[in-house]
């Protein structure tokens, strides 16, 4: 459920580079103020607090029918209903201003369509929540879920800890956003433990989705359009109707930080346009405090993998209908194994901000809040905060593990040897001990092989094991429809490009979600092994390398720009344990590899479809004649176009460098960096090189790239070869 | 050291030696204040108020009132349903509570620190033949405010430093050779008026090395001359309200100033205060009021050579008066506006489905400026807490009452536990309480309120002047409670609070509070915002260091009432409690104007009271 559109895409406005500095400027003393604030959780998470809410002592009949007392939000808070809480948006000082004084007078509206054309907005926009809808769609949820889900674990000790903290301020609940499920299974969480029901922030596309639209308005989703550009009517709208719900505070809020669902399974960089506009309140001192409560929603296998694997390749994604739906509902007949859902450690805005707000800065609540530099500052931080306490929270599949393995295997492996079940189990309890010691927390029930057969099993349909223990890749590709090129998004890929990138895109999505574990590790060893090639090894030397990649990569992932070093310094002290790098080095300013060569060239190889993506990047902006300017399709397509030439020719073989999301970060990441400019033109967003500034970094980004190309190339014939196993035939 | 007056016969008839008043109060117009030089003798030294009155929980929850000097109910019955929501929020049963311990009688006169004494400044009182006293209890007496950490502190005799000497001067001649002779012996004063600051306004420095001497303005309580023409009073800074307003309804005038201290306070006090009084909406507040101050500083008398209604005549300087909390002189004479009596008081009290609605009809009392002699707005909590004292009732009366809420929420749907209250005094001659109580009504209709009678109108004000009683009771029964005010624009009254309340309620749950009250009503309504009071109260049995918790807590509260956009303080003042906000509040290049003028007015740090700012602040001032 994506949440918000155009907030985000007004946010974004303000250049991601600016902020950056920004916030590193305040890092010192934000730091300082977190240090006090958000203290780490007692002891490490363990499995045994979670508890499988669908293993319950009642039947769902008895489940959904229960006398509801939810746990009051806020002292003040008192129920209201739709009608009551649009008319509380029409009077509302800001919406009165808005429209007498700001639309009527200046674009020369009759007063009276305005208020017509608000009332329609806020109808459209309003939410419906009613408790025998949301009973029976919870009795029907439960049903579902004991079909396709073998649990629904929940970190009680987290909603001991939550409910601790609710009842005098308003609340937002700001969960990871992997599914379509997340929405709903957040709403089914709060109904089981009594918590008051959130309100949440959708995507417009449902509400065209007859009945479904209406189901999720009842179940409590208010929805916003994906973009509104310049409609100031509908902003103010839009954020006034936020606002009243967080300032009556009868509810907790729900959005997705992240803005839509990440098809990677990587966090998002965070929006943080709703976010500021549901912050505003407690900025104007309309409200004391707001609690910001972290969620991390794990899934063992995603409803949507395939679909996002063609997306993200380029094929489009189908608009969201209600017969769509029922196609869809082929994925009951599937197994998504376990989810593990963690509450993680409330936030108290006042207390992150260190109170900013000043009578001074003050101005009649009429007028819209100006986000003073510091505000905002502190919003991206928050917003960045959040992300990473979601992303703390996770807990980790051991098919993701195992799905590092098998790529790392089938990317450096000739193609007659092929990895058995032996092998996998080995090499994936070496990486949960590692992923462990990057502070993990492993869904491992049972013995290791028999709880990695398990998660194998869930996944049956992309891995299989053959008789004799042979673990091989399938072939998903083949099973769907035709692609119609001319409906591809990016560049109209060949249809053996998608047989293999399918499945290798699918189980990138698992690899993903260790990620955010390696992504400092494996910058920081890349780094410190091209320092020594060069002869180098300081650690001076090293943290410009790994600050360069950082900067590089901080639209993949969540490096905001404050952490650098306390994330460089806690990366080598882990890897010093792990034996990657060389502990016993009585030079602290020196810095060399271990003994522990095998984790190295795992952590490196992580990178190496996105540097190869990032490097085509840069090669396909160099082309860009002086003078000329590209859209960002026209980039993504050549870029495209350009890494399948290098993976027909052999030159490439990890096809998750064809994703856009992927490819779409590099071109962002290459403009915060200076290498490209972004130029609007008539309301279009255009690029064009810088040559010198992108010339060295295509070079640099080269360099990293020659240290992480595996050291056995395959073409992507044999590639083909080596995965597919079943569906030969219809190669 | 003994307890002997010092010079009580010097003084005694000496008689006022201006001229120029044009109407005799009295033919002998030495009326005696009824504020005694003993002050122990008619005060309690552990509490608010009169010695005599005190309210006592009985078995099964009757209240005693054991005074006549409130027209309240003497006896009054806890209600069953009372008694369990006070069970609930405060963890007290009052059917229960028996022989709850209290403070004796009379302090212990060994807990007192002997004097510290300069021979050449009591020699000098002597020549002057002023009044004083060096003795413990009057000391003590005049060593503290009534802030409930005050009245803690003194019952547990944990002030540290009691002002050396007490001086009664009867003029503001001897105000003036009092002050002169300080400035010369460098000896501290601190002026002392009513004793009902509550922001420990008269506070010693324990680290003072000089004498202190704590001026004590209770027998400058003369009114020296009513002008009937020009509706002018004059008095002596240390007439308390009760006096001041006896005098004038004898004569058929009234200040109209009426704060809640009214029987305690001084006029000096609510000068340097820049206090309020309830019906300040037909007569304006203190800074209003006043025509004309003597103010006795170190370097001289400051005063205006004007008797005209106004002047413009560069800098007001009346303004460094009023609100100075002693720390610059000390206010002898104020003249102030006074009317003819109303021809009619009414009261009135109304009820609402909520206090949202009740804050937006106060509001739209204002923006129609219809506003009467004063408003109040109860939150719910505490219109329930009023409950608590209320008449026995009889059986029918019991059914009445229920029959009377029933048809509250059937007809105008209000319910008990929402509702918030409100009570207005309107006066002025018949037709404008009339017109004035007619536009109310039909404010109050709009709102979806509904008319509860003059009864209880009169009954909640009443209530109020009880306010102190009631605290001391509580802090017998082990409740921690003290109030604390603040003034805020109108489209931020009701978040702020609501925000004071969350934070209140949320830090009093981090530092494990277990029962606890807090409740708000709104006091006074300006056309501009509004004076909101905050009530909090907790259980302090088992909570380590309670009065710390206390004041940690209430200052989050105010920290919360500022960032909302409210301020310091409405009419309460600085004092000693909340000096760490005013220089964000009034800037620090205020605090540094300040200084200067504390450096120029009183160069020996005479008044060396720290109010207002801190010391550090002074120092390091480079204005």
């Amino acid at each position: 459920m994506g949440s918000n559109g155009s907030p985000s895409q007004i946010a974004e406005g303000t250049e991601q580079a600016e902020d950056r500095q920004k916030a590193a400027n305040a890092a010192p003393q934000l730091q300082e103020v977190l240090r006090h604030t958000c203290p780490s959780p007692a002891g490490p998470r363990v499995l045994s607090t979670f508890r499988n809410i669908l293993d319950r002592d009642s039947c769902d009949l008895v489940w959904v029918t229960k006398e509801w007392r939810p746990q009051q939000v806020t002292l003040h808070a008192r129920t209201r209903t739709t009608a009551k809480i649009r008319q509380d948006v029409i009077s509302s000082p800001k919406m009165q201003h808005t429209i007498e004084q700001q639309l009527s007078s200046q674009n020369e509206v009759p007063k009276e369509a305005l208020w017509r054309e608000l009332n329609d907005i806020l109808i459209e926009m309003g939410h419906t929540q009613t408790m025998p809808v949301v009973r029976w769609f919870g009795y029907v949820l439960s049903k579902i879920m004991r079909k396709i889900y073998s649990g629904v674990f929940v970190n009680e000790e987290s909603i001991a800890r939550l409910r601790a903290s609710i009842g005098n301020n308003p609340v937002i609940f700001m969960p990871s956003h992997r599914s379509y499920a997340d929405f709903l299974l957040m709403s089914y969480v709060c109904f089981h433990y009594n918590i008051m029901l959130p309100v949440i922030a959708a995507g417009m596309d449902f509400v065209s989705m007859w009945g479904v639209g209406r189901l999720l308005r009842d179940s409590g989703a208010f929805f916003i359009r994906r973009s509104f550009g310049n409609d100031k009517l509908y902003w103010a709208a839009f954020s006034e109707y936020v606002q009243t719900l967080i300032t009556a505070g009868e509810n907790p809020i729900e959005f997705f930080v992240e803005g839509t669902r990440s098809r990677t399974a990587k966090s998002l960089c965070p929006k943080l346009g709703l976010l500021s506009v549901a912050l505003e309140p407690y900025l104007t001192g309309q409200v004391s405090d707001i609690v910001v409560v972290p969620i991390n929603i794990s899934y063992d296998r995603t409803l949507e993998e395939t679909l996002y694997s063609y997306e993200l390749l380029g094929v489009p994604k189908p608009k969201e209908s209600t017969s769509g739906l029922f196609k869809a509902l082929n994925v009951l007949d599937e197994q998504y194994g376990r989810i593990h859902i963690d509450f993680t450690e409330p936030i108290s805005v006042n207390k992150f901000f260190g109170d900013l707000r000043s009578p001074k800065l003050m101005r009649p609540l009429h007028l819209p809040h100006q986000i003073t530099p510091d505000e905002s500052t502190r919003i991206i931080w928050l917003a960045n905060y959040v992300v990473r306490q979601q992303q703390k929270n996770a807990v980790i599949s051991l098919f993701s593990l195992a799905a590092v393995v098998i790529t790392h295997h089938v990317l450096t492996k000739p193609r007659n040897q092929l990895l058995n079940m032996h092998q996998l189990t080995r090499q994936v309890a070496s990486l949960k001990s590692a992923a462990e010691s990057f502070g993990a927390l492993i869904d491992c029930r049972d013995n290791l092989e028999v709880s990695l057969q398990d998660a194998l099993h869930i996944h049956k349909s992309l891995i299989v094991t053959s008789k004799d223990g042979q673990v091989q890749v399938k072939n998903v590709a083949a099973a769907q429809a035709p692609v119609d090129p001319a409906k591809m998004k990016g560049h109209s890929l060949q249809d053996k490009t998608l047989q293999v990138g399918v499945p290798m895109v699918m189980l990138q999505h698992y690899v993903n979600q260790t990620l955010h574990l390696f992504i400092c590790p494996a910058i920081v060893s890349l780094s410190v092994q091209q320092s020594i090639n060069q002869g180098s090894g300081m650690k001076a030397n090293v943290f410009a390398k790994y600050q360069f990649l950082r900067t590089l990569l901080s639209h993949e992932f969540i490096l905001h720009k404050a952490w650098e070093t306390m994330d460089f310094e806690q990366s080598i002290q882990q890897l010093q344990k792990l034996g990657v790098l060389d502990e016993s080095l009585h030079d602290s300013m020196k810095l060399s590899l271990g003994s522990n060569s095998h984790l190295q060239q795992i952590l490196c190889q992580l990178l190496l479809p996105f540097l190869a993506g990032y490097s085509s990047a840069c090669s396909t902006m160099s082309e860009v004649p002086a003078g000329k300017t590209v859209s960002l399709n026209e980039a993504l397509k050549s870029t495209q176009a350009r890494l399948e030439k290098l993976l027909l020719s052999a030159q490439l073989n990890h096809h998750y460098s064809l994703s856009l999301d992927l490819l779409t970060a590099a071109v962002n990441s290459l403009t915060s960096m200076g290498a490209v400019i972004k130029n609007k033109e008539n309301g279009k967003v255009l690029y064009s090189p810088n040559s010198n500034r992108l010339r060295q970094v295509t070079q640099i980004v080269g360099d990293f790239l020659q240290l992480v190309a595996p050291i056995c190339r395959k073409s992507q014939d044999e590639q083909a070869r080596l995965l597919i196993t079943r569906a030969k035939a219809r190669l | 050291m003994d307890s002997e007056l010092h010079g009580l016969n010097a003084g005694s008839d000496r008689e006022c030696e201006r001229l120029d008043y044009f109407d005799d109060v009295e033919n002998n117009r030495k009326s005696s204040g009824s504020i005694p030089l003993k002050r122990q003798e008619l005060l309690k030294w552990h509490g608010w108020g009169y010695k005599d009155t005190k309210v006592i929980v009985t078995q099964r929850g009757k209240l005693f009132i054991t005074s006549n000097r409130y027209p309240l109910v003497k006896i009054s019955q806890v209600s069953q349903k009372v008694r369990e929501w006070i069970q609930q929020v405060w963890g007290i049963d009052l059917y229960e509570v028996e022989n709850i311990p209290e403070p004796p009688e009379n302090p212990e006169i060994s807990n007192f620190p002997g004097p510290f004494l300069d021979s050449e400044f009591l020699d000098g009182l002597l020549t002057l033949q002023i009044v004083y006293s060096t003795d413990g209890e009057d000391r003590f007496f005049r060593s503290h405010g009534q802030a409930m950490s005050d009245i803690m502190n003194a019952r547990q005799y944990q002030i540290t430093r009691l002002p050396d000497l007490v001086v009664w001067p009867n003029s503001h001649e001897d105000v003036v050779k009092i002050v002169d002779l300080s400035n010369k012996c460098n000896i501290v004063i601190i002026p002392f008026g009513g004793g009902t600051n509550v922001t420990s306004a008269v506070t010693c420095n324990p680290n003072e090395t000089r004498m202190i001497v704590s001026l004590d303005t209770s027998q400058m309580n003369q009114i020296l001359w009513l002008d009937k023409r020009n509706l002018t009073v004059c008095v002596q800074s240390g007439i308390t309200g009760q006096d001041l307003e006896e005098q004038l309804f004898r004569e058929g005038f009234t200040t109209g100033h009426d704060p809640d201290s009214l029987e305690f306070s001084s006029v000096g006090g609510w000068v340097s205060t820049r206090a309020s009084g309830m019906k300040k909406n037909r007569y304006g507040n203190i800074e209003d009021l006043v025509v004309h101050i003597r103010f006795v500083t170190a370097v001289g008398v400051l005063e205006k050579e004007s008797r005209g209604p106004r002047i413009s005549c560069g800098i007001d300087f009346n303004q460094i008066i009023l609100g100075s909390e002693g720390t610059l002189g000390v206010i002898t004479e104020v003249c102030l506006k006074v009317r003819h009596l109303p021809q009619l008081q009414v009261y009135a009290s109304f009820v609402f489905p909520d206090f949202e609605t009740g804050v937006k009809f106060t509001h739209d009392v204002a923006m129609k400026n219809i506003q009467p002699a004063s408003l109040r707005l109860m939150d719910n909590m505490q219109f329930r807490m009023g409950l608590i004292m209320k008449e026995e009732q009889t059986f029918i009366g019991e059914i009445v009452d229920k029959l009377k809420l029933i048809a509250l929420s059937a007809i105008a749907n209000i319910n008990e536990d929402e509702m918030s209250f409100a009570v207005a005094v309107f006066e002025g001659f018949k037709d404008e309480v009339a017109i004035n109580k007619v536009k109310i009504e039909k404010l109050v209709v709009k709102y979806g309120g509904v008319s509860a009678g003059a009864k209880n109108g009169e009954r909640g004000y009443l209530l109020t002047s009880t306010i102190g009683y009631m605290r001391d009771i509580c802090l017998n029964l082990g409740m921690l409670s003290d109030s604390f005010e603040t003034s805020v624009p109108w489209d931020r009254v009701l978040q702020l609070c609501q925000n004071v309340k969350s934070v209140v309620a949320e830090e009093s749950k981090e530092k494990g509070l277990k029962h606890l009250s807090v409740c708000c009503r709104v006091t006074q309504v300006y056309d501009t915002g509004a004076c909101v009071y905050f009530y909090f109260a907790f259980n302090a049995a088992g909570v380590v260091d309670a009065l710390r918790v206390y004041e940690q807590i209430e200052s989050r509260a105010r920290d919360e009432a500022i960032a909302c956009g409210g301020n310091i303080s409405h009419h309460h003042g600085v004092g000693q409690k909340r000096r760490k906000w005013v220089p964000r509040q009034i800037s620090p290049t205020a605090v540094g104007l300040y200084s200067a003028i504390k450096k120029t007015l009183d160069p020996n740090n005479v008044f060396a009271v720290q109010n207002i700012v801190l010391p550090a602040e002074i120092t390091s001032s480079k204005l």
